[in-house]
């Protein structure tokens, strides 16, 4: 039988760790971190709009219904979130901002919102930092002073105005933003969880690795803890602060890995035209269809990995971020 | 003359670069392709010095449109990247410059980009923003809607998304917004100022192709029409050139 994606990868012995030998490796299966994922929890997604987003995780998420969720990420979110809304899965959501950009707006998000489904708190990107400073920090709220003038204020459920001990006007205070379990995609991990995380959004999968209760990161590759020991200001995010580490090749699909491949957009814009003729009536079909299709049916990333274009399509995508 | 060929939306990234100078400093936010074609559009023709920063990149070069610092191959040849302590620092401090399209503009250049109705059970659910500070931190900020109708013209928000003008002078005081606010609004029919005593929005130049009437039926309250209103000045053949072959090679804003 070939290798599933439940399999726990080999702990990579080189013979050359010494003490470490004895060491407890933070490797875990798809359904041991899956199972953390309790329904009505706080989730924390790592990355921002279609980078660096634990996808894999999520289509097991969907996979296994599990719902009610409240929903954090980096300040920007698109497919991934749509698609747990689509889904059913979301309660509320505390993120800035929802969009395919260039694609359109996000549909599922959309016409829940709209539906009265889910519930989209207003908030903006210094309230996700501060919120998640203060966490990471254990500070019991951060400040934030630029807040003027805008409605948000007026319904943000997160920040409450107050008078400092220092400067002329009142500000703001935000309160700590911990999510219960936090999920985070990276290109690499060594077997004891020290992450590399090469994306332009690597700064918040840092603060939500230590804002987090619970951490999970899936990396595309597990390299030897030799490899990290040789550059260890290249780990952006150091053992001490992940709880679960599992290999999951081309996990971000299809949102890019930083340094690996690039975002998939064909299969966005394919996600985008189902959930579109959901959302408007036309035709609901497609979007069950994409559904069971990518998600419910392939009982391994292996499967899912050809169902999305196979080799061809993965070796273009590695060559499109080869070539930035 | 005016290439018969422009897309309004290239006219309007045109229109937005010239009023960018060498040596400022500025950024905009997501789904934005108008104003970074704008910029990176100075930045080759006549603000050499003029330096993309405070929003985690800091002077892109990348190889095509992107529709923003989103996208990561949008950091393709950056100088540096930053993290979120660095923008939650220059969204205080603030930039020169910062850009908003709206799904609502009004008429003292208040921008809606949350939602139409009401908060509890909005009509329509827009993608919102992520950051609402660096236009009112920031020197000025220009305000770039990409249709021109009276949908997005109204008269008053539903919702203030970023404050422009609030609801004049004394309002925009007693806010504490202390900055320039809104400059230029850019539409793809006409530009737009802004009158320095009532802060209300002003007809300043209409699009080739295009009249004052039209601008008028097009727009959902009183704009201030001076007595001369001239047509935009049309691209230089050099402006379209760097814009369509360095720019935006693949024509991202053809596609708009």
């Amino acid at each position: 039988m070939g290798p599933s994606h439940t399999d726990k990868p080999q702990f990579p012995d080189t013979g050359r760790l010494g003490k470490d030998k004895k060491r407890s490796t933070k490797i875990a299966s798809v359904d041991e971190v899956v199972s953390l994922i309790k329904p009505g929890c706080k989730l924390g997604l790592g990355g921002a709009l279609h980078e660096s987003r634990p996808v894999a995780l999520l289509r097991e998420v969907v996979k296994r219904r599990i719902g009610d969720l409240s929903v954090y990420s980096g300040p920007v979110a698109g497919y991934d979130v749509d698609l747990l809304i689509g889904a059913g899965l979301v309660k509320e959501t505390f993120i800035p901002a929802i969009t395919f950009e260039s694609h359109g707006l996000a549909p599922n998000f959309r016409e829940a919102v709209e539906g009265g489904l889910v519930k989209a708190h207003i908030l903006d990107v210094l309230t996700v930092v501060g919120g998640l400073m203060a966490a990471a920090l254990g500070l019991p709220f951060f400040p934030i002073a630029a807040l003027k003038g805008t409605d948000e204020v007026k319904y943000n459920p997160l920040i409450k105005k107050f008078t400092p001990p220092f400067g002329d006007e009142d500000i703001y205070a935000v309160q700590p933003i911990a999510p219960d379990v936090v999920l985070l995609h990276a290109a690499e991990s060594d077997p004891f969880g020290n992450i590399r995380n090469y994306g332009a959004f690597r700064s918040v999968d840092q603060l939500l690795a230590k804002a987090g209760k619970t951490v999970v990161v899936s990396v595309d590759k597990i390299v030897s803890p030799e490899t990290i020991m040789q550059d260890p200001y290249r780990t952006t995010i150091p053992c001490v602060y992940i709880h679960k580490v599992v290999e999951i090749p081309y996990g971000a699909h299809p949102t890019a890995s930083p340094s690996v491949y690039s975002t998939d957009d064909d299969h966005i814009a394919e996600y985008w035209q189902a959930a579109e003729l959901k959302r408007t009536g036309r035709n609901p079909e497609v979007f069950k269809s994409y559904l069971r299709r990518y998600v419910d049916e392939p009982e391994s990333i292996y499967r899912y990995l050809e169902l999305v274009g196979g080799m061809r399509k993965l070796v273009e995508l590695e060559k499109e971020e080869r070539q930035l | 003359m005016m290439s018969l060929a422009c897309k309004p939306v290239e006219l309007m990234a045109i229109i937005l670069a010239r009023d960018i100078s060498d040596g400022e400093k500025g950024a905009a936010g997501i789904a934005a392709a108008v104003p970074n074609a704008a910029m990176f559009l100075a930045r080759r023709l006549h603000a050499p010095n003029f330096s993309i920063c405070g929003e985690l990149v800091v002077n892109p070069k990348p190889k095509r449109l992107y529709a923003s610092v989103s996208d990561h191959r949008y950091h393709y040849g950056a100088e540096a990247e930053e993290g979120f302590l660095e923008l939650f620092g220059s969204s205080h401090k603030g930039l020169d410059f910062w850009f908003h399209s709206g799904i609502q503009i009004d008429k003292y250049g208040n921008v809606n980009l949350h939602l139409l109705g009401s908060v509890e059970r909005p009509t329509f659910r827009g993608p919102a923003l992520a950051n609402v500070s660096f236009a009112v931190t920031s020197k000025r900020f220009y305000l770039y809607p990409m249709v021109h109708n009276r949908r997005v013209f109204v008269d008053k928000v539903d919702f203030i998304s970023v404050p422009g003008n609030l609801q004049g002078p004394e309002s925009k005081a007693m806010a504490g917004l202390r900055n320039e606010g809104p400059r230029l609004c850019v539409s793809p029919l006409a530009v737009m100022d802004f009158d320095p005593v009532t802060l209300r929005m002003r007809l300043h130049s209409v699009h080739e192709g295009h009249t004052v009437d039209e601008v008028l039926a097009n727009t959902g309250f009183d704009l201030i029409v001076p007595e001369r209103v001239p047509i935009t000045e049309p691209p230089t053949e050099e402006e379209l050139r760097v814009l369509r072959e360095e720019v935006d090679p693949d024509g991202l804003l053809r596609s708009y």
